[in-house]
């Protein structure tokens, strides 16, 4: 009851090594999951963003990647990488090489994760994509560069100024959504705290530390977030103006 | 697909329970939602500030923290629930705080003149609001409509967490018991999701496009830069 809380529960040992130690796994899987799901939304923003009519299957099958994989509740994918992709012996061979760092459950829920991150992700980028003037990069091919150059500097990184803010909550779900990991194993501070609570039957304490560490996680992540924001505002703004000026001068 | 057969009936089960999880959550959450807003458009300054605390300290918790401290620490209150009461509650407040910036932005994005060219007409504040800014607000609203009903369809599956057998704890009840066939089952329950969730967003560019056709063509631009 409410009259006999023992913080203790939390604030010291073993409570706070617990916690601790799954806030750890908790910034680890965020880490990976963003770093691999950004990676994935980007090849997939690119390859969808492709004109060539040779690679209209291409296109197609990013397509249903992007529409299967997003329809699908995160819970569901956990499960089928964890209790489906994950007991094949041939997946479990290659990726033996980071049992040394990591447990084929948290290779299991980062796969998971990032695929279904990477199709917000690929959205949004391709979002970005398409926003870019078409003549930036008729303005590219005009000069002479290859395609893959006018793509790769002169497209992607204005696209990917523009989504700055749209990636970054991207991000901030991905943050939460590692919440998710605990039913399939993975020592992350969620699945430290129900273990706090089984070992002190003290569920009061237990939840609201693990639920004040996230929230401690989430608030940070907004600053930094705010911060970008206000930085590109600072900084962004000007830009696109004297580069107008600058083509408006030219002519 | 023997093992499909067998527990058709299960399974049928958990997607009504599926279906009722999400379909309370997601009236709930629009109604809690809507209460939200008109807090923090109240008249009363600490109900406004509360109102803007619950909805930024919501957004940054995760939904099963939210779930699982409903249903254990309401339980150590004196608040005993079942595990399907709590976790419709917990969804409800959770959504609630999603659904009330839905629903704000969606009020805002009517222009003010509306408001004031209706009550210059003579109409009073409750008419405009409900028979014009109202109309409008859910229009613009549309799409994120559709995707608040994709969200509570993924939403309830973490109700298996705490042992609500919807269709996701079916399939693991059943993938516990019958050896050997994971991807069966986990494949046929995203194939299920699937279905349920792309037909729901079917269904709003459906609606998006009907929408489209009847407004002017100046709006057609906007209408489809929204649709996903």
């Amino acid at each position: 009851m409410l009259d006999d809380l023992d913080w203790g529960v939390v604030l010291d040992d073993p409570g706070r090594s617990m916690l601790l130690s799954g806030l750890g796994v908790t910034l680890q899987l965020t880490l990976l999951t963003v770093t691999l799901a950004f990676v994935l939304g980007l090849l997939v923003a690119v390859g969808r963003t492709t004109t060539s009519p040779y690679l209209a299957p291409l296109r197609w099958l990013l397509a249903s990647y992007v529409e299967f994989f997003r329809n699908v509740p995160l819970l569901v994918q956990l499960f089928f990488w964890s209790f489906g992709v994950f007991t094949l012996e041939a997946v479990r061979f290659i990726v033996s090489p980071l049992n040394g760092w990591f447990s084929n459950q948290f290779i299991a829920g980062v796969l998971a994760m990032s695929v279904y991150g990477s199709t917000f992700i690929a959205e949004v980028i391709r979002s970005g994509i398409t926003s870019v003037p078409k003549g930036q990069l008729e303005a590219g091919l005009a000069s002479g560069l290859p395609r893959s150059t006018v793509m790769a500097r002169i497209i992607l990184p204005q696209a990917l100024r523009t989504v700055v803010p749209a990636i970054g909550n991207e991000f901030f779900t991905i943050t939460k959504n590692t919440s998710l990991v605990m039913v399939i194993g993975v020592t992350d501070l969620v699945f430290r705290g129900n273990e706090l609570e089984v070992l002190t039957y003290r569920p009061f304490e237990a939840y609201t530390g693990v639920m004040v560490l996230y929230s401690a996680l989430c608030f940070a992540e907004l600053a930094v977030l705010e911060l970008l924001k206000r930085r590109r505002r600072r900084a962004g703004a000007p830009r696109p103006a004297a580069a107008a000026m600058e083509v408006g001068g030219g002519r | 697909m023997e093992t499909l057969i067998a527990n058709a009936g299960y399974f049928w089960g958990g997607l009504w329970i599926t279906l009722s999880i999400a379909g309370l959550s997601l009236v709930g959450s629009f109604a809690w939602g809507t209460g939200l807003v008109a807090l923090r458009g109240s008249r009363f300054r600490p109900l406004r500030w509360v109102a803007a605390v619950y909805t930024t300290v919501v957004r940054t918790i995760p939904l099963l923290i939210f779930i699982l401290y409903f249903y254990f620490v309401l339980a150590e209150l004196g608040v005993h629930m079942d595990t399907y009461a709590a976790c419709v509650l917990a969804l409800v407040c959770f959504r609630g705080a999603y659904v009330s910036e839905v629903i704000r932005s969606g009020i805002n994005s009517v222009p003010q003149g509306q408001t004031d060219a209706g009550i210059a007409a003579g109409l009073s504040r409750m008419t405009v609001f409900t028979r014009i800014v109202l109309p409008q607000a859910l229009r613009n609203m549309r799409p994120a409509l559709t995707s608040e009903g994709i969200k509570a369809i993924k939403d309830s599956t973490l109700a298996s967490v705490i042992g609500v057998a919807e269709l996701i704890g079916r399939v693991g009840n059943v993938n516990a018991r019958v050896i050997g066939e994971p991807f069966l089952l986990f494949g046929f329950a995203a194939v299920v999701y699937f279905v349920l969730n792309f037909s729901l967003s079917l269904l709003g560019r459906y609606l998006g496009a009907r929408q489209a056709q009847k407004t002017k063509p100046k709006r057609v631009a906007v209408a489809e830069g929204r649709t996903d």
